[in-house]
């Protein structure tokens, strides 16, 4: 302690005696602000303890790190979690898989195990369910959060709500007076961001449409009517504050959640030789949907046209690999630890063709339930 | 003839170094276009650590002197070999300071203070490489820090995020 004390009365005096010899030399303005750089510049002598490391380093070790990983690190001291508060990056290229299982067991209960699935350490973390969301069905994942609904007990209205396996945190949102199975459902935004919207869409009135909204917060779900049928629901995805679906009948339409404007377009009907186009994803600005060839057992990109209404083919992802899901779907640029993979298609299926990059993939739960696997990427804050 | 400068340690060590070399420090750049860089440059930097920024800057500026002077002929496979050059050097770098980590402490610092964004980065993903996958007790261990964190703090801290913190 005394050592410390006087080595740092040595390095004061130091300081002193180099701001007198410039000083003294007339020394120019930088030369004025070296010496301030100098001053709060600790020699290492003086100080070398990892926990005094500056703020500005702290981040830069913090964003070189994974989530995990970061979680971690902000653990061991308190100017380590002070300084890296305000981290907004992470190292982890490739979405995580979240599992869990929906079936029964034998004694009537709801398994509340789930997985959170690591690609970066090939780890499984096992995670305990909330009560609430025992026998929940799940909807949509993005931004590390999960959509789920269940029905509410002795009643015909769902519940939703948010959850972030990560964190555990729930968010409610008001219940909606009717759910069909064929509902589809997505998200604009992180829940805790006041952008966010919900979107619950309803093809199954025959000359009706219905889009449910609802945000964080509000009281209650706000309904909008639209008329016509184009078939069932493809796939859905949200880009620059608009709702797109792709319809069975080679119908695609954009609700604007800014004026409530609906819009259709009619498209070139996609090749008959293609199945399983059920999947919208928004990947830099464009809408892709991926299909399965079922001749050539191949899958296949189409890249929606807006001048021309046409789906037409890419051969290329120009760099981003995509990950396709029951659940959800998205394109991730293929840097980092997932540029091996780039311009690959990746699929939570079975099928053997998919690349094995996540081992327990195809692992059962306890009890041997199956489990769904769900694309999830860590959530935008620590 | 190449422009020689004279940079002084805190220990009060002189090290002569090529302009180009020591330029990549946008600290000592500005120092030397603002004219203030006249006779020994006075660094608080200890003539170890400087000796090892010195070290990189080396190898750095190495590097693309070779490039300049490539032409395209044979040059993908030179690339391919003067990479893995460049990887083993690396390599060689970052077990040192792995095994010395004060020296990797006042590096870490040093290349902060003198604005070497290359070598910062470099030094930030070292860090990050072996603290990867660690719990907090380890890391505390690996760079003797104290936990300063009360029991009750500290049951916050991973009840949040338990799953992270199973073993």
């Amino acid at each position: 302690m005394f050592c410390a004390s006087f080595c740092r009365s040595i390095h004061s005096s130091i300081k002193k005696l180099i701001l007198f010899r410039i000083c003294k030399m007339g020394g120019l303005l930088s030369t004025f602000c070296m010496m301030i750089k100098h001053l709060f510049h600790k020699d290492a002598h003086a100080s070398g303890s990892w926990s005094d490391l500056p703020a500005d380093i702290v981040i830069t070790i913090v964003e070189h790190l994974h989530y995990s990983d970061q979680i971690r690190f902000r653990a061991v001291c308190k100017s380590w979690r002070a300084s890296s508060a305000n981290a907004v990056k992470f190292a982890d290229k490739l979405p995580w898989l979240f599992a869990y299982s929906t079936l029964y067991r034998f004694n009537n209960r709801f398994s509340s195990f789930c997985y959170l699935y690591e690609p970066c350490h090939r780890q499984k973390h096992t995670i305990e369910l909330k009560q609430a969301l025992l026998g929940a069905r799940v909807h949509a994942s993005q931004y590390g959060w999960l959509l789920f609904s269940k029905q509410a007990t002795l009643s015909l209205h769902y519940l939703f709500m948010f959850y972030s396996p990560f964190t555990g945190k729930i968010i409610e949102l008001p219940a909606l007076e009717s759910m069909y199975f064929h509902d589809r459902i997505l998200f604009s935004a992180s829940p805790t961001s006041p952008e966010c919207v919900v979107f619950v869409v309803r093809t199954y009135h025959p000359e009706e449409f219905r889009i449910s909204t609802c945000s964080p917060g509000d009281r209650a779900w706000t309904m909008h009517l639209f008329d016509g049928f184009h078939g069932s629901i493809d796939g859905m995805a949200f880009m620059d504050g608009v709702l797109y679906c792709s319809f069975s009948q080679s119908v695609l339409g954009a609700f604007e959640v800014a004026t409530k404007v609906w819009r259709i377009c009619q498209h070139n009907p996609v090749p008959r030789s293609i199945s399983s186009c059920n999947r919208l994803i928004e990947s830099d600005g464009k809408l892709l949907m991926p299909c399965y060839d079922d001749v050539q057992f191949r899958w296949r990109v189409l890249s929606f046209d807006w001048s021309q209404k046409k789906w037409f083919e890419i051969e290329s992802l120009g760099g981003k690999l995509l990950f396709l899901g029951c659940t959800t779907s998205m394109a991730v640029p293929a840097v980092g630890e997932a540029s091996e993979f780039a311009n690959k298609i990746l699929s939570d299926c079975f099928h053997p063709s998919c690349p094995q990059i996540y081992p327990e993939i195809n692992e059962c739960g306890e009890y041997g339930w199956l489990m769904t696997n769900i694309w999830i990427q860590p959530p935008e804050q620590i | 003839m190449a422009i020689m400068y004279a940079l002084k340690s805190s220990d009060n060590e002189i090290f002569e170094v090529e302009q180009k070399v020591i330029e990549q420090s946008e600290t000592i750049k500005k120092m030397i276009e603002d004219g203030a860089a006249t006779g020994e440059i006075p660094l608080q930097v200890s003539s170890k650590t400087l000796a090892k920024v010195l070290e990189w800057c080396k190898q750095r500026q190495h590097k693309t002197v070779e490039n300049e002077n490539d032409d395209n002929k044979g040059k993908r496979k030179k690339e391919r070999d003067e990479d893995d050059d460049i990887k083993e050097w690396e390599n060689k770098f970052s077990d040192e300071l792995k095994a010395d980590k004060d020296v990797l402490f006042d590096l870490l610092l040093a290349s902060n203070y003198l604005d070497l964004p290359a070598l910062l980065s470099f030094l930030c993903q070292l860090v990050a490489d072996m603290v990867a996958g660690k719990m907090p007790e380890e890391i505390r261990r690996m760079f003797n820090i104290e936990n300063d964190f009360t029991p009750e703090e500290e049951k916050a801290i991973t009840a949040e995020h338990g799953w992270a913190f199973q073993p």
